[in-house]
């Protein structure tokens, strides 16, 4: 197959899918099936981390399995979040302005920085 | 005053005005004229009234010379008388005397009376006898003379007297007893035998004789003398001189005119004469008279300016009334011509409102048929005539302006009527056309028109309509519309031509007509087949060479609805072009109206390289060179076609799917590798992917709702010239994706919508993209920039395959 779906669900609020290969409108079914079950399972408020490293190809049939991902995670009352989008992924995304910018991110340090600060703010909104 | 004023007065004064040039002028005129007639009249008025003065002054001398006589007569007249009445009383000595004390009482001028005698001559005591009566006081005084210590027989009076027959004055003397200057005048007495027996001598006082002249004088400054027969003076302005000799004056003062004068004098003559006198230090004239009835003479001394004083107050006179005259004169000419062309300065003001544009401004017409009058009218006239025509002009190009957006409106729609002017076919049998259309006018009556096929011919024409600008565009847009119309069905090039000769000649009132080349190219082999209706005929271009396509030509379209038209045939070898074009090209005129003409065209295509695109602009550039700045003549069209031949393998990948997604991915897969085989780079690849992906997906989900049975989807990719063209084709229902309005990117991705961004992203990725629909089929073709080809051993920066 021209894609492989790796899902690491080690922590229950922090789950990492990674696909590896061609997100195409043939892949596309098999990515909504793989995560159909994970998101299914994800508790309330956790995080959907989508890691691109290995995903060499998206067409418009991938971006709209990724956006079914997001609002998923957002009508669960969690978010999901973009990294390491190589050259091409990259660029379609950003003809189609898919995701807000500031929710992709180059790497994991990245991505813990912002999660950190989440983090902080839900603490300081729960002492207020 | 303000600051200005200065130098516009003297602007004024440099730049006078045309009434002031004419006033002045005509002073200068008038004292040019007048002057020396002026001059003329006074100078004879002058000499009038010098001559006049002098005679004044002539008739006063002697007017003066006769009050001197009247007086001096009747001295004389007394002295004879008592002279008389004492000859017949010699005998009575006391008659005598008392005649003569009663005498010198009587007559006024005379102050004393003496009568002497002879010896023995009275009857009278004593030998000698000289009674003496004399006026002093209010009485007469008697004094002896018979007993002076002189004997008065041997006086000068005595003598002079008894010798005087009829009596003569004698010399001026000064009484020293009764301290009076005398003049007197002795008669002789006669006894009745007739012999002189004394004398009678009277004495008169000089000074009335002073007081004639003082009161003739015509002037303070004038001086009157009288002179007796000897030269002396009796008279004179100079106490002393009374009593001198006027040749002792003339020598004592140095003047010998007046000597001169004085022999005139007493030679008796009358006269004036003019000299200098030392003595008063001015130029005089001297009149002279002799005194009638005696041998005296009278001079009157005038100076020379009381003599023409009245000419010189004529002149000056004279001079100031021409004075005053010339100014008045210039006063009521300058405000004459200053009325006259007072209408002249308003017109000149108004005339720099016209010139600046002001047009709105009031002007008095004078009544007056004049010049000015006239001009006047005229000047309105024409002010009115500007704004008439300056509203009209405006109205015009409001007019014009319109007709100018509407032929640009009707240039555009003209534009949209025409194919693209590039027309690139990928496909297995490519081919590139490229054409050009420039009217002379906004809009002209050239097209050209080109369809391609569903049976694999290319069908393009191009005409020329008989006449330029909107009728020819009109006639340009029938003619397309109804080529367009029939040019799916026609089968041949003839067959078109004829239907179209058949629609165009109805209603065709006009008797517009149009020569149409049209060619169908079978783009499988290359075979031409070409029909003309009196149009020039095409060139093949091959590589290096140009020649014509001989093509059996009929008559124009709309003529004739039954002219037939006879079809010709052509072979086309890969890689050669078919060149048409209208006579705007070969008719294109230089300066000197020399044609351009087809050896020139033909010339000029052999030199060119192939790429249509670079033909038509060599062919426009040769033609400007040609034409130079001559302007165009007529509309120029130009068509270009490129038959590439059958497309090679090495270069071309052709696939033929069913509508099946499986079938996608493999074909995707399989253009990756061709792309891959001819070092195309991966991001290159992987837009081509992306974009081909997004076609075949779209035409696979909504293309055959029908049923997937019959359904092929082909893709031909064509590498050419640094150009990657895509051509799909699918037998769906007709549907152009990229008329969809894409898709709002600005919304939240979780909002939008997800339909459309595949074609987005396709519009996106391709260079160019365009979509036609041919028959029954869907025909799409991208173009991609192909960045030069890798060499071997470079890297193709290939993602690792996680397969």
């Amino acid at each position: 197959m021209s894609l492989q779906v790796q899902i690491d669900a080690a922590v229950a609020t922090r789950i990492v899918v990674r696909p590896i290969g061609k997100l195409d409108a043939v892949s596309c079914q098999e990515f909504d099936r793989a995560l159909g079950g994970v998101l299914a399972n994800a508790p309330r408020g956790g995080t959907l981390v989508i890691d691109l490293v290995d995903l060499e190809y998206v067409s418009s049939a991938g971006l709209r399995s990724l956006f079914r991902a997001r609002k998923a995670m957002r009508t669960n009352g969690g978010f999901s979040l973009l990294v390491h989008a190589q050259p091409q992924v990259r660029k379609v995304f950003e003809i189609v302005k898919a995701v807000p910018v500031h929710e992709i991110f180059q790497s994991v340090e990245e991505l813990d920085a912002y999660l950190s600060e989440m983090q902080r703010k839900v603490v300081e909104g729960d002492d207020n | 005053m303000n600051p200005t004023s200065g130098p516009v007065l003297l602007h004024r004064f440099l730049h006078p005005s045309t009434a002031r040039r004419l006033a002045s002028w005509v002073l200068v005129g008038s004292v040019c004229v007048l002057a020396p007639s002026l001059a003329l009249v006074l100078w004879g008025a002058q000499q009038a009234v010098q001559r006049r003065t002098g005679e004044s002054l002539a008739a006063l001398a002697n007017t003066s010379a006769n009050a001197v006589a009247a007086r001096t007569s009747t001295v004389e007249m007394t002295a004879r008388i008592v002279a008389a009445s004492i000859g017949r009383r010699l005998d009575n000595p006391e008659t005598i005397e008392s005649l003569l004390a009663d005498m010198v009482l009587a007559h006024p001028d005379i102050v004393g009376i003496a009568a002497a005698f002879e010896p023995n001559a009275v009857a009278h005591e004593d030998t000698l006898y000289a009674p003496f009566f004399f006026v002093q006081g209010d009485g007469t005084v008697r004094r002896d003379l018979a007993t002076a210590p002189e004997p008065y027989r041997e006086t000068t009076w005595y003598r002079h007297g008894s010798a005087c027959e009829k009596g003569c004055w004698g010399e001026i003397f000064r009484s020293q007893s009764r301290e009076q200057v005398l003049i007197n005048y002795g008669v002789p007495v006669h006894d009745s035998a007739k012999r002189v027996v004394g004398i009678v001598n009277v004495d008169v006082q000089q000074h009335w004789l002073q007081s004639v002249f003082d009161s003739a004088k015509p002037s303070p400054a004038s001086i009157a003398f009288l002179l007796d027969e000897n030269g002396q003076m009796l008279t004179a302005s100079v106490p002393n001189d009374v009593g001198a000799s006027i040749f002792d004056i003339a020598i004592r003062t140095g003047t010998p005119e007046i000597a001169a004068i004085a022999r005139r004098m007493l030679a008796g003559e009358a006269g004036s004469v003019e000299y200098a006198s030392p003595t008063l230090g001015i130029l005089v004239r001297t009149f002279f008279t002799p005194v009638p009835g005696s041998r005296w003479s009278l001079a009157l001394v005038v100076p020379h300016y009381v003599y023409i004083r009245d000419s010189q107050n004529l002149f000056f006179k004279g001079v100031a009334i021409g004075l005053a005259g010339l100014a008045a004169l210039g006063l009521f000419v300058w405000l004459a011509v200053r009325r006259l062309l007072a209408p002249l300065a308003q017109l000149a003001a108004n005339a720099d409102h016209v010139a600046r544009g002001e047009l709105d401004f009031h002007l008095d017409v004078p009544r007056r048929a004049d010049e000015v009058g006239r001009l006047t009218q005229s000047f309105v006239r024409m002010r009115d005539e500007l704004k008439r025509h300056i509203t009209e002009l405006t109205e015009a190009t409001v007019a014009r302006e319109r007709l100018q957006r509407e032929l640009e409106i009707a240039q555009h729609i003209q534009e949209s009527m025409l194919p693209k002017n590039h027309y690139v076919s990928a496909g297995a049998y490519p081919f590139e056309l490229n054409a050009l259309l420039r009217p002379a006018r906004v809009v002209g009556g050239d097209f050209y028109w080109y369809v391609s096929r569903s049976d694999g011919q290319l069908c393009f024409l191009i005409g020329d309509v008989s006449d330029k600008g909107i009728p020819a565009a009109l006639f340009m847009a029938r003619t397309i519309t109804q080529a367009n119309s029939h040019a799916a069905t026609a089968d041949r090039p003839e067959h078109l031509l004829r239907q179209l000769n058949i629609d165009l000649c109805a209603r065709n009132d006009g008797s517009m007509f149009v020569t149409l080349l049209c060619g169908m190219l079978d783009l499988a082999s290359g075979r031409l087949s070409l029909a003309s209706a009196g149009h020039d005929a095409p060139i093949r271009v091959g590589a290096g060479h140009a020649t014509r396509i001989e093509v059996e030509s009929c008559a124009p379209l709309g003529l004739y609805p039954d002219t037939e038209f006879l079809g010709s045939e052509a072979q086309l070898a890969p890689d050669e072009s078919i060149v048409l074009y209208t006579d705007g090209v070969t008719e294109a005129l230089d300066p000197d109206d020399a044609l351009y003409g087809e050896e020139r065209l033909l010339d000029a295509l052999a030199r060119c390289d192939g790429q249509p695109g670079q033909t038509v602009a060599a062919v426009v550039a040769d033609v400007a060179n040609f034409t130079r700045d001559a302007a165009q003549a007529d509309d120029l069209t130009l068509l270009v076609l490129r038959w590439r031949g059958p497309s090679t393998p090495e270069h071309c990948l052709t696939q033929e799917i069913g509508a099946q997604l499986p079938q996608v991915a493999a074909a995707l897969d399989s253009v990756d590798e061709w792309l891959s085989g001819h070092r195309i780079s991966a991001e290159l690849r992987s837009d081509v992917r992306v974009a081909l992906e997004e076609l075949l997906v779209n035409a696979v989900e909504y293309g055959f709702p029908h049923g997937v049975e019959s359904a092929q989807l082909r893709t031909i990719l064509t590498l050419d010239a640094g150009t990657l063209h895509v051509g799909f084709t699918d037998n769906g229902i007709a549907h152009n994706p990229f008329a969809r309005p894409p898709p709002d990117l600005d919304l939240d991705g979780d909002h939008r919508e997800l339909g459309g961004l595949g074609i987005f992203l396709v519009t996106q990725l391709a260079s160019e993209y365009r979509y036609r629909r041919e028959g029954d089929r869907n025909n799409i073709d991208l173009s991609f920039l192909a960045p030069p080809i890798l060499q071997p051993g470079e890297s193709t920066n290939e993602p690792a395959s996680p397969d």
